[in-house]
């Protein structure tokens, strides 16, 4: 199980603080998707361009942001 | 009509003597230091001894505009006040937005220099050219708000811009602000006291000169592709009007560096309750407000539950009263804010010294007989941080004591340890130890902690204009040489900070050269920089401020962060401190050569 926040205006879009999602051993980039299903809202073309993340994105996995892991690829 | 340079007056006002004359701005100076931070550091260093008091008469305090300061250059609006330190005893320097700092260029005037102490209380009155100093006795003792609304009905213009201090500004508080346009602070360093020493309430300005722009169709096209580019990135465009700085709370407190109960745990567990994202989900904020010529409006018009309206909280104060304290009441935190602004107070400084007076009660240091009938300084405690916001303005009880800031607080006390401050002036809301950058900033500013100095935050957490990795030391010197450097001639273009998210130094060489008709290069936005936080370093050496001074609290040195994804870490300023003074062209020791100064024609 993983637990999503949303914060700043990624929580105005999605309207709902956290979520928690089945799945495991997943990427960031695979993840999303999943993310998006389950609050009901298009949101990754805030966080991804290309497949890549876009300048400023903040995506933190227990408080590491993932630009100093592996990026999008990083496994949750 | 006024030009915006060439038209600009400097007027120097001796509160002793009550003589006032009219200056012109040299045109040398201006290119050197361009103006704000600049051009009024330089005055300064030139014209006061750095050892003097800074309560004497012989102290000045300068306020100055920005160079582009009453442009539509965007945010081009904001001032400078300059003087010796009462909090620091270093140079003083206490930035603020709003609309005075335009309203004073459209009196014709770039600098106020304001010299000598009046015996009683006065206030300036400036209309267009012409500058009175006027009684104050029947403002003495008002609020900001009440002030200011008196001074625009006696000046008559219903459009008059005052800035001012409050009650704390008048009882010498050490971390008294000035206040303008009733919400914007040039908050830092105590300068608010220094007005209050000289016996000067406050200052209106009524202006209707149209400013001038000479090269006015190449200025408007640089301005409109500037303009652009803060509409383009995402911290400008959305982050900052959405939530204003509070976009920042759960960021930092994710980050494991949100400062909690005077930075002992770096992670708050009511975030959720505090934040910029719960000011909206309240339905406290009501909607943005802007300064001049601002595109970003970050600025928060709250209305509480009561019908009690004001601005902010921004992050820092939101913290400040809020984690730091352990509290977790929003309305209190925006209470103790709405009155910082009221009695004139620097928000940060107010919520960090209640913050170590919790410590220093928690660990058993103050007890009941310090505070008496009073109020518990205790961590968690809503009234606690309203009631001595308040009892600090006025010197009441323990206020009197947390007056005088938290490091001599503390010091009272026998520990000042537990004083979270850097040559004196209290840390802003990012746990050092979680950002290695942010350290050596903090211990090297010229003013004391302080984060506008150079906002290391934006690259090491926020990632712009590229990540970098929060504990490692290596490029932390450079980088946080080019931030103080690029920041200082931010401060002195007379614009604001955040549009550095967006822009860079080619960006404001376009700018300047474009309003005035110069031809500036990116190279010569750096030296400029440069040059003045060198100045800056030199007179604080003078005055008696070593470079052992560039350090941070034990805690942060020795003690690992107790909590959070950063658990463990500490400050490596032994590594990071050597590799910015050489970086600096500084000796090894962390003074300045000759030979640096000379390099900078300082």
């Amino acid at each position: 199980m993983i637990k999503v926040k949303f914060f700043t205006l990624l929580r105005l879009i999605v309207k709902i603080r956290e979520v928690q999602i089945e799945a495991d051993n997943i990427c960031v980039k695979d993840f999303l998707p999943l993310c998006e299903e389950k609050v009901k809202v298009k949101f990754i073309h805030k966080l991804l361009e290309n497949g890549k993340l876009i300048t400023g994105t903040i995506i933190l996995i227990n408080g590491k942001n993932i630009h100093h892991l592996d990026k999008e690829k990083t496994i949750i | 009509m006024s030009y915006l340079l060439t038209d600009s007056k400097i007027a120097r006002v001796n509160l002793s003597t009550k003589k006032i004359t009219i200056e012109k701005i040299n045109m040398d100076l201006a290119k050197k230091y361009l103006g704000g931070r600049g051009y009024g550091s330089k005055i300064l260093c030139d014209e006061i001894d750095p050892k003097i008091d800074p309560l004497a008469k012989e102290n000045k305090i300068i306020f100055a505009d920005g160079l582009l300061s009453g442009s539509f250059a965007p945010t081009g609006g904001r001032y400078m006040v300059i003087t010796k330190g009462l909090l620091t005893g270093t140079i003083a320097s206490s930035n603020s937005g709003g609309y005075f700092g335009a309203e004073l260029r459209k009196c014709g005037f770039f600098m106020l220099i304001i010299e000598g102490k009046s015996e009683k209380p006065v206030y300036l009155e400036i209309k267009n050219d012409e500058i009175q100093i006027k009684d104050a006795t029947d403002l003495w003792g008002l609020d900001t708000s009440k002030t200011t609304d008196l001074l625009k009905e006696k000046i008559g213009v219903k459009t008059a811009k005052v800035s001012c201090i409050g009650p704390a500004g008048e009882n010498l508080v050490k971390i008294a602000a000035i206040i303008n346009d009733k919400a914007r602070a040039a908050g830092r360093t105590g300068v608010g006291a220094i007005m209050g020493s000289k016996n000067l309430k406050a200052i209106v300005a009524a202006g209707n000169k149209k400013i001038e722009i000479e090269n006015l169709e190449k200025f408007r096209e640089v301005v409109k592709d500037k303009i652009k580019k803060l509409k383009e990135n995402p911290v400008t465009s959305e982050g900052l009007p959405t939530f204003g700085t509070k976009v920042l709370d759960n960021i930092i407190n994710s980050s494991g560096m949100y400062p909690t109960n005077n930075f002992q745990l770096a992670t708050f567990k009511d975030v959720d309750e505090v934040s910029g994202e719960a000011l909206v989900a309240k339905k406290y904020f009501v909607k943005n407000t802007a300064c001049f010529a601002c595109p970003i409006g970050c600025g928060r018009k709250v209305v509480l539950p009561d019908g009690h309206e004001g601005e902010g909280p921004e992050y820092e104060s939101g913290w400040a009263f809020g984690a730091d304290c352990g509290v977790n009441d929003l309305i209190a935190i925006t209470k103790a804010n709405f009155l910082c602004n009221e009695l004139g107070l620097d928000t940060i400084s107010a919520g960090t010294t209640i913050a170590a007076a919790m410590e220093l009660f928690e660990k058993g240091y103050i007890k009941k007989e310090d505070f008496g009938d009073a109020v518990e300084p205790k961590f968690g405690s809503s009234e606690a941080v309203v009631y001595y916001t308040k009892a600090m303005a006025y010197r009441e009880g323990l206020g009197d004591k947390m007056a005088e800031g938290s490091y001599r607080m503390a010091e009272m006390f026998g520990h000042p340890e537990l004083s979270m401050t850097v040559k004196k002036q209290e840390i802003p809301a990012y746990d050092p130890r979680g950002v290695q950058g942010q350290a050596l900033e903090f211990a090297t500013s010229n003013r004391g902690a302080c984060h506008v100095r150079g906002y290391l935050i934006s690259p090491e957490i926020l990632g712009l204009p590229e990540k970098l990795e929060t504990q490692t030391t290596d490029g932390k010197a450079m980088w946080v040489k080019i931030f103080q450097d690029l920041s200082a001639t931010i401060d002195a273009a007379g614009m604001c900070l955040f549009t550095s998210f967006a822009l860079g130094a080619q960006d404001y060489a376009e700018l300047l050269s474009a309003a005035l008709s110069w031809d500036i290069s990116a190279d010569d936005v750096m030296k400029i920089g440069e040059r003045i936080w060198n100045l800056e370093r030199k007179f604080n050496y003078e005055a008696g401020i070593m470079p052992e001074e560039d350090t941070l609290p034990a805690r942060f040195l020795k003690e690992g962060l107790s909590d959070g994804p950063q658990k463990g870490a500490v400050v490596k300023l032994h590594i990071t401190l050597p590799d910015y003074y050489k970086l600096r062209g500084w000796n090894p020791d962390g003074t300045i050569p000759e030979s640096k100064l000379k390099e900078l024609e300082i």
